[in-house]
């Protein structure tokens, strides 16, 4: 049972830059993991401890039940000790090497038979559909070709758990889409522990099953994607997840109650209702978070705004509208064109929308909205 | 593979810690040299008194008695005996090769040579017997006089050995300590305009010699700067002041800065000096340059294929001989290391560069190896040239004594002033 | 306690840190060991000391050397002695440094920038002035420009050919020193600059033509800035070595008085070595303080210079009409002093009496010559039938072989360990000591290794101690060039192997050498080149058995046989560039690539 447990693990590095802080998460088996955060959040570095090619400056970390590192009792077991794979950013092949030996050369590194590594490597082969390449150097390759080639030479050993560093940032989009699929099922393939890195919301949302997500170096929430979509535990995470963002409504509490609470926005009064009991103070000043898919265009609504521009996608239309200087995003189905200052009216949909603390930047409480 | 790595690193680590201690040891004994010198020179003075061969009393009388046949065949002994180190030779000169190799041809016995013109040579030998160190040269052949005294003589480094087999014929002067020739620099000028050079030396320093005037810079090489160093002395300053009254007629004004005739005339001098970087180059550029110019440098450099001989002529081989002198003379010290693992060796090579085959198995090769003079009396001048009692009369000589004092005295913060 | 252990257990469980650790502690003994005792030797009174300071004994303890030379105003001897050649060295050193910049930057500016012809032939033969012995430049200079109106008035090439006759200042002094010594160093501008142009983004360049800025403030505020580390760090190189060079001042300008640290210094060891020690400990001051000026000012940017993006689209800078007027300019400037030389030597090495270029006064005599075909105070048989030149040759080569192979393969692993903890102290340090050698003047490092070396019998007059100076002197080149070939690697190469358990010895032969081949072989031939031609290094180290190539050249020298002097010249220039024309076409290494080139 590969299952990865980090206990407080922070890594200082020379200058005293605080790269990962008081990191605690546990990685049950067999789940693709994402590691998700804006560029320079610690993401890498935290895959690079757990993998073994960073040494942390305090805590513990546990593979399978085997204690990797441990800072207090001087563990430190080197990355082939820890029975891994890692895929790197930018594929990291030998440029000196063909495509076979590059497969090949970390298995005849591990002593393997002969004839058991030309059996792998034409499994491998075969799998990532690159046979065709077998005799050619790297630089004779194109970026997807090259990346299959990573991806073999990484899963070659049979890794228990398989470590990507921003695997598809190099790839174009449509590559990029194609590569995501495949990621995919080869998890499901392969029956290993995935641990992803990446910047991208949407590949954390599509690929794994619980998204880790990281701002300077601080957990912010680890949760399956949806969770995180959903019911985000800050301000940050809403705003990561999620695209177009999640609308930020600044509102004055005028009244609480229980479970709901009388706001004023923009002089206009909104009324709140939550599900449950809120789960933080609510002082006098909060966010209200609200998806764009829950912001609707409809002649009935009680809010009235004008177009500000119309985003058509195709399948969708994003439509950011101005209410008294604040935009706006709403998401209609569909390709609908509404003329540029065209009055409209909208309403809020749904029982997710959110309200944060303004203070603290937490999500206080999660209900229905509407306009009074 | 990591650990041999370290095991290496700590033992390379290791054997410089231990260089460090080493030098620091030497430091001490140093002190001990440091010491000494003022005794022995003192001790070295009265053992000249006495006998012509200083050092080892005891055993140097038993050499005394030694025939050349017993020296020979306890060289011999030396060179085959077990463990016996390599023979070696310092000199300023590459020339020592062909008389180790007619040494080698002549008695059997294999050396080594190490050959090195400048200070680098004394720096190198000093340091290897400060350190003790094993392979170091057991003959040395030194120029400079200032130097050997003050590097060597004064440390008692080296030990003066004067073959009996030769004492007769070995002029006496240059026995103690044994020079084993001398080597001149001569004024020499260029005759194609029909330039009769110098009638006196006080003409060097007029107007009409402004930069034609050229030698080796005396950065380059010592003896030039103990060339001039030397005309500061009594002697060489009252010689000029002689000169000087009959060029001009009138007794020598000084000027506040000049001791003497000696600095007045360096200060004259200098000021129309170019400095060449070599006594070659400024030979050939003599030769192929303008009528007139006077250059002074080594003798020898006359027979060079590369120099125009008609075109130059000696200022000394004028009649009458420019009033004053004619250049200058430099002997080379032959001395055996006082330290010598092969003392036998090192009497019998020094006996053998004494000797006319020795001699001229080196420094008189071919009919243009002009400018080398042998102290011995036997080995006569080449075709051409002149016997060393001609050249001790006309040009200035190094003096191992007066050449300290001078220095010491900041003769040459006042050359290098002049230079400027 | 415990936790110290571990932290140290896992400090040296990497083998970059255990690396960094042992050459931190090497580098120290080898430089800063004869650094201490460069500044012992400037309070202790040698036997020279002695005599000039009255009433000191050898051995002692004293500052009457500073005092003297820092202090004494009587015949103007410090200023004479010190403070102006103090002042003429820098000025020297900083003008060339300056000239060698322009130069250089100029040629590296336009190979790689613009349209310019014939970019081959340049951009081989701008390297070969490194290669010579500096000395022979000054010494082509002299041949070419001496006339009837300066110093003995022996007529020159130029002179001969066209009767101009240049003036004084033009043949000796500061101005042709500048020259010489800048045309020395210009390659290394011309690399290290040239390099950097090739890797830079284009795009930078042409985001700025976009905004239709002109192409005079492109180079001014967009490439000037990006190039700006690597004009530090020439300047450095630059300044240092012209500062150490002892040839060019002799030869340019002692005739006129001109002197400088080096001959100075030289003068002084004779009579007086201690305060010969306190120049040179000045000359490595004055280098430490350029060093460390120059970290401070590229220090934290030097990341810039490492921009490599697609850089494979450079819109070259049409010259037009200009063009081929700049190239033949260019192509004749570098025919003059690349080839010319050569040539002279050539001809001066087979002619009897000097400027009578005749052929009866030619003869092959003093290359091929049997005993006694000529006369000259030194040997009277051609140099190729001199055993001992034979020898020479063969020690040369051989400790410059083991010389570029040590030194080269320590900046290599050096280069490994600065690169992969880069940004930590202890790595910083490492590269900043390596760098230290180049700094101690050749002719002090030689005689306190001698010192070193007496002490020892394994080591007194042994070619072991030629190997060990030349490769420390020689370090700072090869972990320049080291530390270049890993930046260019990157981490995740070796990683990638890391993850499956391949030992760090095979990472390094199987994977990092080989993909580095070129430039690590590059990192080689710097060190080779060097120590072929170095003479003030070994000259007090050499035994008769192991005299080099060039300790014969100066015995020639001295003595005034130019033929032969000419002849072996040539045969060293020959030497190294046939060695570096074969490594290239072996390895596609090159001089360029390993100093940071591509």
């Amino acid at each position: 049972m590969p299952e990865i447990v980090l206990k407080n693990v922070k890594k200082v590095f020379g200058n005293k830059f605080v790269a990962v802080d008081n990191l605690d998460m546990y990685i049950a088996d067999r789940s693709f993991i994402t590691l998700l955060g804006p560029s320079g959040c610690g993401k890498t570095t935290t895959l690079r401890m757990i993998a073994g090619l960073e040494t942390p400056t305090e805590g513990e970390i546990t593979i399978d039940g085997v204690t990797v590192f441990h800072a207090d009792k001087g563990i430190n077991l080197p990355p082939d000790k820890r029975d891994v794979g890692f895929l790197f950013q930018n594929y990291a092949l030998w440029p000196h090497m063909t495509v076979y030996k590059n497969i090949a050369f970390g298995l005849e590194n591990l002593k393997w038979p002969k004839k058991q590594i030309e059996e792998r490597v034409g499994e491998l082969l075969d799998m990532l559909k690159i046979r065709p390449f077998v005799d050619r150097y790297p630089s004779e390759l194109s970026g997807g070709q090259q990346q299959r080639v990573a991806i073999a030479r990484t899963l070659a050993p049979k890794p228990k758990v398989l470590f990507m560093d921003e695997p598809l940032s190099n790839l174009d989009a449509k590559l990029r889409g194609e590569m995501r699929t495949e990621l995919k099922r080869l998890h499901v393939d392969t029956n290993s522990t995935f641990i992803y890195v990446t910047h991208d919301q949407l590949e954390a949302m599509t690929l794994s099953t619980k998204v880790c997500l990281i701002e300077s170096g601080k957990l912010q929430q680890f949760a399956p994607p949806l969770e995180i979509y959903q019911r985000p535990e800050n301000l940050f995470v809403a705003d990561f997840m999620g695209n177009p963002t999640m609308n930020f409504l600044p509102a004055k509490v005028l009244e609480k109650s229980e479970e709901s609470l009388d706001l004023e926005f923009h002089g206009r009064r909104l009324r709140f209702h939550a599900g449950g009991s809120f789960t933080g103070d609510v002082r006098s000043e909060v966010i209200l978070g609200i998806r764009p898919e829950y912001v609707t265009l409809c002649g009935d609504g009680k809010l009235e705004a004008s177009v500000y521009t119309t985003l058509p996608t195709g399948m969708e239309t994003t439509v950011r509208i101005m209410l008294d200087g604040e935009l706006i995003s709403a998401v209609v189905f569909g390709c609908v064109d509404y003329p540029v200052d065209a009055p409209v009216r909208f309403a809020f949909a749904g029982e997710n929308i959110l309200v944060f603390d303004k203070e603290s930047g937490k999500r206080v409480g999660v209900g229905e909205l509407t306009a009074v | 593979m990591r650990k041999t790595k370290r095991a290496l690193a700590c033992m390379l680590a290791a054997a410089v810690l231990a260089s460090m201690t080493a030098c620091g040891s030497k430091e001490a004994s140093n002190d001990t040299t440091a010491a000494a010198p003022a005794e022995t020179t003192v001790a070295k003075e009265a053992k000249e008194e006495t006998t012509e061969a200083p050092a080892e009393t005891t055993e140097a009388a038993s050499d005394d008695e030694m025939t050349l046949e017993e020296l020979i065949k306890a060289a011999q002994d030396e060179a085959s005996a077990p463990g016996a180190g390599s023979f070696v030779v310092y000199a300023p000169t590459s020339r020592i090769s062909k008389a180790l190799d007619a040494f080698k041809e002549t008695y059997g016995i294999e050396s080594e040579y190490y050959n090195e013109s400048g200070q680098d040579l004394y720096t190198k030998l000093t340091t290897e017997l400060e350190a003790k160190t094993k392979d170091t040269a057991d003959v040395v052949l030194m120029q400079d006089s200032y130097l050997f005294q003050t590097q060597l003589v004064n440390y008692d480094y080296v030990t003066n050995y004067v073959p009996p087999y030769l004492a007769d014929v070995i002029i006496e002067e240059d026995q103690a300590p044994l020079v084993c020739y001398y080597y001149n620099k001569l004024f020499i000028y260029n005759n194609t305009d029909g330039s009769e050079g110098i009638t006196n030396i006080w003409q060097l320093t007029e107007e009409a010699f402004k930069g034609k005037l050229f030698m080796k810079d005396i950065s380059k090489e010592s003896v030039n700067k103990n060339f001039l160093a030397m005309l500061t002395s009594d002697a060489w300053a009252g010689k000029l002041a002689d000169a000087y009254k009959e060029q001009y007629g009138a007794d020598i004004t000084l000027d506040e800065d000049c001791e003497n005739a000696g600095y007045q005339f360096i200060k004259k001098l200098l000021a129309n000096v170019t400095f060449g970087s070599g006594d070659g180059d400024i030979a050939t550029e003599l030769s192929n340059g303008l009528g007139g110019n006077m250059g002074l440098f080594v003798y020898s450099k006359l027979r060079d294929d590369s120099v125009d001989q008609n075109k130059l002529s000696v200022a000394a081989y004028n009649e009458p001989q420019p009033a004053g002198f004619s250049g200058f003379m430099y002997p080379m010290y032959l001395q055996m290391v006082t330290s010598t693992d092969r003392p036998y060796t090192s009497k019998l090579f020094i006996y053998f560069l004494m000797t006319e085959d020795g001699f001229k198995s080196a420094f008189q090769t071919k009919a243009a190896d002009i400018g080398t003079y042998s102290t011995n009396t036997m080995i006569a001048p080449l075709e051409g040239d002149k016997d060393l009692a001609f050249w001790k009369e006309c040009l200035v000589s190094e003096d191992p004594v007066y050449l300290p004092e001078a220095y010491a005295g900041g003769v040459l913060d006042f050359i290098t002033y002049c230079t400027q | 306690m415990n936790k110290t252990k571990n932290k140290v257990r896992a400090f040296f469980s990497k083998p970059a840190n255990v690396i960094l650790v042992c050459f931190a502690v090497l580098l120290v003994l080898l430089t800063l060991y004869p650094l201490c005792e460069l500044v012992h030797h400037t309070f202790v009174v040698h036997a020279t000391d002695a005599t000039v300071l009255p009433g000191l004994k050898k051995g002692e303890l004293t500052a009457a050397s500073w005092k003297k030379l820092l202090l004494t105003e009587s015949h103007k001897y410090s200023l004479i002695n010190f403070y102006r050649p103090m002042f003429n060295s820098v000025l020297l050193a900083t003008l060339s440094a300056l000239f060698a910049l322009v130069f250089g930057g100029t040629v590296a500016w336009l190979v790689t920038r613009s349209n310019l012809k014939a970019k081959k032939f340049i951009s081989t033969v701008f390297i070969f002035p490194y290669i010579m012995p500096s000395w022979t430049l000054a010494l082509f200079w002299l041949n070419m420009f001496k006339n009837p109106g300066v110093g003995t008035g022996s007529p020159g090439f130029v002179y001969s050919l066209t009767g101009f006759m240049a003036p004084e200042w033009f043949v000796y002094g500061l101005l042709p020193m500048v020259i010489v010594s800048g045309l020395h160093y210009a390659p290394f501008a011309y690399i290290f600059i040239g390099g950097i142009l090739r890797n830079m983004d284009a795009n930078l360049e042409e985001a700025a033509t976009i905004l239709k800025t002109k192409r005079t403030r492109i180079l001014l505020k967009i490439t000037l800035p990006i190039v700006k580390p690597a004009i530090l760090s020439t300047f450095l190189l630059a300044f240092a070595s012209v500062m150490g060079s002892y040839a060019v001042p002799i030869y340019l300008g002692s005739p006129v008085n001109f002197y400088v640290l080096t001959t100075k210094m030289k003068t002084l060891q004779t009579t007086a070595i201690g305060q010969a020690y306190i120049i040179a400990l000045v000359m490595v001051i004055a280098g430490a303080l350029i060093m460390m000026a120059n970290s401070l000012l590229t220090g934290t940017r030097k990341s810039y210079t490492t921009v490599t993006g697609k850089s494979s689209q450079i819109s070259l800078v049409d010259l037009k009409r200009g063009n081929l007027v700049i190239t033949g300019v260019l192509c004749l400037l570098l025919f003059f002093v690349c080839i010319m030389p050569l040539f002279s030597f050539a001809l001066e090495s087979i002619i009897i009496k000097a400027g009578d270029y005749s052929l009866s006064n030619m003869t092959f005599n003093y290359w091929l010559g049997a005993s006694g075909s000529v006369s000259t105070t030194v040997g009277d048989t051609g140099i190729l039938r001199d055993p001992a030149i034979w020898s020479a040759i063969q020690t040369s080569l051989k400790l410059s072989v083991c010389c570029a192979l040590i030194a080269g393969s320590c900046g290599v692993i050096i280069g490994y360990a600065v690169v992969r903890r880069r940004g930590t102290k202890l790595s910083q340090w490492v590269s900043g000591l390596s760098f230290f050698p180049y700094l101690i003047p050749a002719m002090a490092f030689g005689a306190i290794y001698l010192a070193i070396a007496s002490s020892f019998s394994f080591l007194a007059n042994s070619f072991l101690v030629l190997v060990l100076v030349g490769s420390v002197k020689y370090l700072p080149f090869a972990t320049k060039s080291g530390t270049n070939a890993m930046l260019q690697l990157s981490a995740e190469i070796e990683e990638a192997a890391t993850i499956f358990g391949i030992s760090w010895w095979k990472r390094m032969t199987k994977i990092i050498i080989p993909i580095q081949k070129a430039s690590i072989i590059s990192g080689f031939l710097l060190p080779f080149t060097s120590c072929m031609r170095e003479l003030s290094l070994f000259v007090m180290l050499v035994s008769s058995k192991t005299q080099t190539l060039t300790t014969m050249l100066m015995t020639y020298n001295e003595k005034g046989a130019s033929q032969y002097g000419n002849a072996i010249n040539l045969l060293i220039i020959v030497l190294v560039l046939a060695i570096n024309f074969a490594v290239n076409k072996l390895t596609g290494a090159s001089i360029d690539k390993g100093v940071g080139g591509n």
